[in-house]
């Protein structure tokens, strides 16, 4: 298992496609520094903000946008990774030399997905750090709101969303086709971004369809919901928890206890699922 | 028995993949593995190394069950396609599957050493995948294919992009195998190569064995003897009938049916005693793919 693990890995940090990502990463970073550099100076000089909560809300606005599209730009690696992770092997008959050898079926799943999950996890990590650290440099008051506890909690919600996208990706990347399971994957992450949307206004205007569409969705995609869940454990009284959301109030939907179990359930399920199928699969 | 299958039979929805193929490979020979495109002979060769799974029937390889992957550790093969990621050395390659192989580590390096002066790769294993050529590549998948030092060996048309300097030495690497007690099985159109190396086949036609045996008993008593000659009398006629009543005569040339080097002895000195002018005698034996044609043609338009 730890044969295709590190070979996994190995394959991952050589294709181009992360460098892409890399790449769209400094630049993502860049204009996150900017973005507080410029907060930081706009504050000090007392130009724009002066009133010490305002201040503060705008503060974690500009940090809740890092870790928002530090997710995505997580979960866009760890989709692009992992689609054709089995599928193209068999796509392209790599795979006949590997089955054929002394490993079980199982073997060769889990060791895709621990190849994948260290790269997204490493990704993941590194872009949380930046995120918290760039801030605290600038002197943003943001800083102040995040204590030690919350910020490991977060950090373990942060690499939780992408290793619950992989485990769907190599889910259906064991069933379908390269393509397919790659439309099936990006589908079903947008679907819970505007479940997870849904779900909100719906809980602030009080429609119970609204709401329960978002719920229904996000059994189906629960990214987003480790990312509120992450977002609500990092800023304890957080008022938004994206920066589309306009201002909604994050106490009021963050996820329970039980939708965490539930998410738990999905990454194993999936996994567990994606192995069960696999094992009966014709490669031809 | 190294390979005893009985049955074996596969089904892609209701596509016939292969059907009853009861084949049985002795120890320390070279079984070829014959069929035109679409025969089922890959459906087979994926059964045996566990990437597909047999509708029914049963199969042992080296004793075990086709389901015991332990049995894959004295197991080399060669699929039809062998493909791996261009981002990796030869030598990344063969240390990933010494790896799958379980090999043990203090073996390995000198392994990769051996199977890639085996298949005269030795020199290239620094070098990436993307630059190999196919041939380049198929040549490391035998080497990879024979890290464990197998004692079964399935090849599924192990010369395709070789050249024939190439597939020279893959024969010579194959005799070298079977001369050292190993069991291989070879999937190959090269019917000429086929004939050349392997003790046995069997020759399959959509999805069943259509005829299988020793390679000598199979191609036995199909010599064909063709004369030119003059004088030749009815008496001479009648005494080479009693070779072959089926024989030909005309225009002074003669074409018969003849059982081995003894006939061809009788028939040049009936002709010569009996008075006849023999000017020219020569024997062509039915070869594989001659044999192959007539199975899977005579197959075909029943």
């Amino acid at each position: 298992m730890m044969t295709i693990a590190f070979t996994t890995f190995k394959e991952a940090l050589r294709k181009k496609m992360l460098y892409l990502i890399g790449a769209l990463s400094i630049i993502y970073i860049l204009l996150f520094t900017l973005i507080t550099r410029i907060y930081a100076n706009d504050v000090n000089r007392g130009g724009m903000i002066n009133v010490e909560q305002i201040n503060n809300i705008a503060s974690q606005l500009i940090s809740i946008t890092g870790f928002y599209f530090s997710s995505m730009l997580v979960a866009l690696l760890t989709i692009m990774s992992s689609i054709g992770s089995i599928s193209s092997e068999i796509e392209n008959g790599t795979i006949h030399s590997i089955i054929s050898k002394p490993i079980k079926r199982y073997e060769y799943i889990l060791g895709k997905y621990i190849g994948l999950g260290i790269i997204s996890t490493a990704y993941a990590t590194l872009l949380f750090v930046l995120v918290i650290i760039i801030p605290k440099i600038n002197g943003m008051p943001v800083s102040n709101l995040m204590d030690m506890p919350s910020i490991v909690k977060g950090w373990a919600l942060f690499i939780l969303e992408p290793l619950t996208i992989l485990s769907l990706s190599i889910f259906g990347s064991s069933i379908f086709r390269t393509l397919t399971n790659g439309i099936m994957v990006v589908a079903i992450y947008i679907l819970g971004l505007i479940g997870s949307m849904m779900e909100q206004i719906g809980s602030m205007i009080g429609n119970d369809n609204l709401y329960e569409f978002g719920i229904f969705s996000s059994l189906i995609s629960p990214f987003d919901l480790i990312y509120r869940k992450m977002i609500s454990l990092v800023f304890s009284d957080a008022v938004i928890t994206n920066p589309m959301s306009g201002g909604f109030n994050a106490g009021a939907t963050s996820p329970s206890i039980w939708m965490m179990v539930y998410i738990g359930v999905y990454l194993v399920g999936l996994l567990v699922w994606a192995v069960k199928r696999f094992r009966k699969r014709d490669i031809s | 028995m190294v390979i005893e299958t009985n049955n074996i039979t596969k089904f892609y929805g209701k596509k016939i993949g292969c059907k009853d193929i009861s084949i049985s490979v002795r120890e320390g020979e070279i079984f070829g593995f014959l069929g035109p495109n679409g025969a089922g002979k890959s459906t087979f060769i994926k059964i045996m190394t566990g990437l597909l799974f047999a509708t029914s029937g049963t199969a042992k390889i080296l004793g075990k069950p086709l389901n015991d992957i332990s049995v894959r550790k004295r197991i080399g093969f060669l699929p039809e396609n062998f493909k791996y990621g261009e981002w990796m050395t030869g030598e990344d390659l063969l240390s990933f599957h010494a790896s799958l192989y379980k090999l043990d580590k203090s073996i390995v390096n000198e392994r990769i050493k051996e199977v890639l002066s085996l298949v005269k790769l030795t020199g290239h294993e620094k070098y990436k995948l993307g630059t190999y050529s196919k041939g380049m590549q198929q040549r490391l998948g035998l080497a990879s294919a024979l890290l464990p030092d197998p004692d079964l060996l399935f090849l599924d048309e192990p010369t395709s992009a070789l050249d024939p300097i190439g597939r020279k030495d893959v024969r010579d690497i194959m005799t070298e195998l079977k001369r050292r007690g190993k069991t291989i099985l070879l999937n190959s159109h090269l019917l000429s190569e086929v004939e050349m190396v392997c003790d046995s086949v069997a020759i399959i036609n959509k999805g069943s064995v259509v005829i299988q045996g020793n390679m000598e008993e199979l191609l036995k008593g199909q010599e064909k003897l063709y004369i030119h000659a003059e004088d030749i009398n009815e008496e001479i006629i009648n005494t080479l009938k009693k070779i072959d009543e089926n024989l030909v005569f005309e225009n002074n040339r003669l074409s018969m049916k003849v059982n081995g080097k003894d006939d061809v002895h009788r028939a040049a000195s009936i002709i010569v005693n009996g008075g006849g002018k023999l000017y020219e005698l020569k024997t062509q034996g039915t070869n594989l793919e001659s044999k192959f044609i007539s199975l899977i043609e005579g197959g075909d338009k029943k």
